[in-house]
């Protein structure tokens, strides 16, 4: 009870957190390609680097809105089984599910940090950063996963446990 | 391998693993099990599949109809198209279809049409005493004209999967909409005749102009994205970026309804729309790979093509097979799904890439409205508050005009094609 109570408060700590983030990085990308195009139309200069830190900009984003939809159940599933299986059975369902989720997102993990490093040495063409900052944003979301997982995966249990229905 | 991928991944949608996760799993088991090829592809195909600045589009439509939203622009569209048809008989079911029209020109989602514009007309339908099962199903069924005229969400998708110009699919959409929309208006008229349903007062000319320089600056939004696109001011991606400011002028300091506090929550719901579609495009990227190696469009190619050669009987068995998938399928997903596949065959049998890319988006839109997974059946029916067992069978008979739509794009091309050919050039 008290690990559960833990891991669900960082895991909402961190979902907090990640929300702000994500807020600063999706106006980033929407403020870069609006002046890109001002640049180029209006003041006749065009800001060769907004496109590449535009779509940087975007994979971030959309791998730290992956974890929050995760986290907040909003992914899409069928849901067939639903009328089927009774209560005790899909909150077994749903902790399968989690676990699973959790070795996934492990096996990642262990296989991004081993392809970032491999592609450290290779740069963006204009921006001349690093194009392992493309793969830490997949290494920082599956941290993020791990850790929603262990909190779902706890949650699941405690229904199994008390054998109510868990969607 | 094939048989491995797409048995897991079966599987495991079934017993409701997410289906972004489904693929993956199922990905990493065929890799594991049944190939030679190195996990670490699967982290490499995660950011290939959503490496592409016409990606960039999907977030920022989203945002823009979802400002507007928060900004109450669509009530004023509403507003604007009751003015202009309410006064016929069953006025407000022409009005949602007209308004859906107008919004399809400003967001590209067909979820954000039923989710704004939905809650303003059922609740105006409601009180004028239109039976729900009514007022729900041509809520549902006005959406699908949403992401058909642009802009359009899964055309960018289509265009980026399969390398053709956004641009070109964009004008390509705009009959195809239109024709659903009319064919919708042209059943409700019949529907509202033999229900006898009421009608509005017919306003003066004063209130008419009235409405309508409420709503002019946001009616402007699709002449400036269109136009920017079409006078080769902007690229799509680019469009959707200035009707994302546009919006937020026009919320924020214009109409003044759109408060700062707002701001953060509707940045961030927009990104979680679109994250839900980008985890699936990262996944499948692996999946498609996969499928790729294995032959599969090659199989599937010959499969189709020893039944015909001929292209419209192709098109016949590809628009049922569509629906199928459209009925099962969130429209998103088929298109990641299938567009890879699908487009090698197409080009054997030689048809228009943009034809197909208007066709298959009208296809995959009639599932929004059909069940098991259609979204805009499941926002509808809360919104409404009517069951989706009776919203499923109120549903039917406003499927039968969009079919019939798809089935005229689909055999006379050139309701497709003429006006990107217009303005672009074959």
């Amino acid at each position: 009870m008290l690990i559960r109570g833990w891991v669900h408060k960082i895991s909402d700590f961190l979902n907090r957190i990640v929300r702000s983030v994500l807020f600063l990085t999706t106006l980033s990308f929407a403020g870069l390609i609006f002046t890109g195009v001002v640049f180029r139309y209006v003041i006749k200069h065009p800001l060769i680097f907004s496109v590449e830190i535009a779509k940087l900009l975007f994979i971030w984003s959309a791998f730290l809105a992956v974890t929050v939809a995760y986290k907040e159940k909003k992914h899409i599933r069928f849901q067939f089984l639903n009328a089927f299986l009774k209560e005790h059975l899909l909150a077994l369902n749903e902790l399968i599910i989690r676990i699973s989720g959790c070795f996934f997102f492990i096996i990642l993990l262990f296989y991004a940090v081993r392809f970032t490093q491999a592609v450290w040495p290779t740069f963006f063409p204009v921006l001349n950063l690093s194009q392992g900052w493309l793969y830490v944003s997949v290494i920082v979301a599956l941290v993020l996963l791990i850790v929603h997982s262990v909190d779902l995966s706890l949650e699941a249990l405690e229904a199994l446990k008390a054998g109510k229905k868990h969607l | 391998m094939i048989t491995a991928l797409i048995i897991t991944f079966i599987l495991l949608v079934l017993f409701r693993f997410e289906i972004a996760l489904a693929i993956g799993l199922a990905a990493m088991t065929a890799i594991v099990f049944f190939s030679d090829i190195k996990l670490v592809v699967i982290i490499q195909r995660l950011v290939v599949g959503i490496d592409s600045f016409e990606f960039l589009a999907i977030p920022l439509f989203i945002l823009a109809g979802n400002l507007m939203n928060a900004g109450g622009i669509t009530d004023r569209i509403f507003s604007l198209a009751r003015a202009l048809i309410g006064h016929v008989r069953g006025g407000l079911g022409h009005a949602n279809v007209i308004a859906s029209m107008i919004f399809a020109g400003m967001s590209g989602s067909a979820v954000a049409d039923v989710g704004g514009l939905g809650a303003i007309e059922i609740k105006a339908m409601n009180d004028q005493g239109y039976p729900k099962e009514f007022s729900a199903g041509i809520t549902v069924a006005s959406a699908i004209v949403g992401p058909v005229i642009p802009p359009s969400i899964p055309l960018v998708l289509y265009g980026g999967l399969a390398e053709v110009s956004v641009g070109r699919l964009f004008m390509g959409g705009i009959v195809p909409g239109v024709l659903v929309g009319l064919s919708l208006m042209i059943l409700v008229y019949f529907l509202s005749i033999k229900n006898n349903y009421p009608r509005d007062e017919k306003v003066s000319i004063t209130e008419f102009l009235n409405r309508f320089f409420r709503s002019f600056f946001p009616i402007l939004t699709p002449i400036i994205i269109l136009g920017g696109i079409i006078g080769g001011i902007f690229t799509p991606t680019e469009a959707a970026a200035v009707a994302v400011v546009y919006a937020f002028i026009l919320s924020f300091f214009v109409y003044k309804e759109l408060k700062f506090d707002q701001l953060p929550r509707v940045f961030v719901e927009s990104m979680v729309t679109t994250a839900i579609t980008t985890f699936i495009m990262s996944t499948t990227s692996s999946f498609s790979y996969l499928l790729i190696l294995g032959n599969f469009s090659q199989n599937i190619l010959e499969l189709l093509t020893s039944i015909t050669m001929n292209k419209y009987f192709m098109l016949l068995i590809l628009n049922i097979v569509l629906l199928f998938f459209g009925c099962i399928m969130e429209a998103g997903v088929a298109l990641i799904l299938l567009v890879p596949i699908l487009v090698p065959i197409l080009e054997a049998v030689g048809i228009d890439l943009v034809h197909f890319g208007v066709v298959m988006t009208v296809n995959l839109m009639i599932g929004v409205a059909t069940p098991p997974v259609g979204m805009g059946l499941f926002v509808v029916s809360h919104v409404a508050n009517i069951s989706i067992e009776r919203l499923m069978k109120a549903i039917l008979p406003f499927l039968v005009p969009p079919i019939l739509v798809l089935f005229l794009i689909t055999y006379i091309p050139d309701l497709v094609t003429f006006i990107p050919n217009l303005v672009f050039g074959k």
